[in-house]
């Protein structure tokens, strides 16, 4: 059964579309069918870390949207670019929104079908034969997080050891609970390499009450890296990347399960 | 289903008025048990009467009473052209948002310019 993984963090700049491109490349290394689907149509940006020129970029999430295109076209195959696979047929697809001012204006204007968003998140599992679905959001809640935290198998809420964090966190653990998400877990980003990870991690799961997958350090790599590549592609054997890898293993040792009424 | 959950469910579908397809934010707000409902399908895309008798351990007819119920009021929508007929959430369209004026004019000749 496929499996849909939303990646969100109640606020922004906590490393959410770097870790989501970083966990889909590493588990479509071990041998997956893997898409992901940017819905941060306010201020797309994943595509950038696959290399994607955004003039070239001549179909996307908001075409399908808007009827143009059928979602499975709007797909980018990236697979190439994220080095070789260690089994045939996994793959990696991108579909990625519009960074067209434009564009981005016409939906806050006009709005959209939601359903046609929730029916593209299943048609492109079905349509590229996919095992895993990753869906980066915007940070914080709104239509396109909700409708994606409320059809995920999994949620992975990112946080930094911040107090804004933390709240914003419990605000959105309490949706995602209420929207019977049947896998939550958290995962600690940007962490000061001077703070005891042990107790971070304790902290947050003991506040929280939910698994924390990683407590990740502030990585000075990372920031230099600037999104122009995948992270764990430039750096394999960094502790980073490790810890990835991890995070990865564990979402595939759950497979997607059923919601109870 | 569990004792008197077909009865709440009922009761809460039957004091909600008709609407044009709901909304994410608009399941948050339900109570819990049609909540629940409408999340079993939304998160399953879409659903027939036979599997949520499956699932749901009721009675056909108070199934497809549940769902013919849940289609007046506008909250599912039939999937046209399956057999067995099949059913899914109607979601509705995303709200746009007021801003200023003056920024769609900022934009307007950019999206011109693009046709």
């Amino acid at each position: 059964m496929s499996k849909i993984v939303s990646i969100h963090s109640f606020r922004g700049g906590t490393g959410k579309s770097n870790i989501t491109a970083n966990m889909a490349v590493t588990i479509a290394h071990h041998g997956h069918r893997v898409g992901i689907i940017d819905t941060d149509i306010q201020s797309p940006g994943i595509h950038v870390l696959f290399g994607l020129d955004e003039e070239k970029m001549d179909r996307t999430l908001n075409d399908y949207l808007w009827g143009k295109y059928a979602i499975e076209e709007t797909a980018y195959d990236v697979s190439d670019q994220v080095g070789e696979t260690t089994v045939m047929d996994s793959r990696v697809y991108l579909i990625p929104c519009s960074l067209q001012p434009g564009e981005i204006a016409k939906v806050l204007r006009e709005g959209y079908d939601v359903g046609l968003l929730n029916d593209g998140f299943r048609a492109l599992i079905g349509k590229l034969n996919l095992d895993y679905l990753f869906i980066d959001t915007h940070p914080g809640l709104n239509e396109e997080t909700l409708l994606s935290i409320a059809i995920s198998d999994a949620l992975v809420i990112i946080l930094r050891p911040d107090q804004q964090d933390y709240q914003g966190t419990a605000v959105t653990l309490d949706v995602a609970k209420k929207l019977g998400v049947p896998e939550i877990h958290l995962l600690v980003n940007k962490v000061l390499a001077s703070l005891d990870f042990g107790e971070v991690r304790a902290r947050v799961e003991k506040t929280f009450d939910v698994p924390v997958l990683a407590v990740l350090p502030l990585n000075a790599e990372m920031v230099q890296l600037g999104s122009a590549g995948v992270f764990c592609l430039r750096y394999p054997n960094h502790p980073f990347t490790h810890a990835i890898e991890e995070i990865a293993q564990a979402l595939v040792d759950r497979p997607a399960g059923e919601i109870e009424l | 289903m569990p004792n008197g959950l077909f009865e709440r469910l009922q009761d809460e579908i039957e004091a909600r008025d008709r609407r044009e397809g709901i909304g994410p934010v608009d399941v948050l707000a339900l109570p819990k048990d049609l909540r629940g409902l409408i999340q079993r399908i939304m998160r399953r895309g879409q659903v027939s009467a036979a599997e949520l008798v499956q699932e749901l351990k009721s009675p056909e007819e108070a199934i497809e009473a549940l769902l013919q119920s849940l289609v007046e009021k506008g909250y599912l929508a039939r999937v046209p052209e399956t057999t067995p007929l099949r059913y899914k959430v109607a979601l509705g369209r995303r709200r746009t948002r007021q801003i200023p004026t003056g920024i769609w004019s900022a934009l307007a000749d950019k999206v011109e310019e693009e046709g």
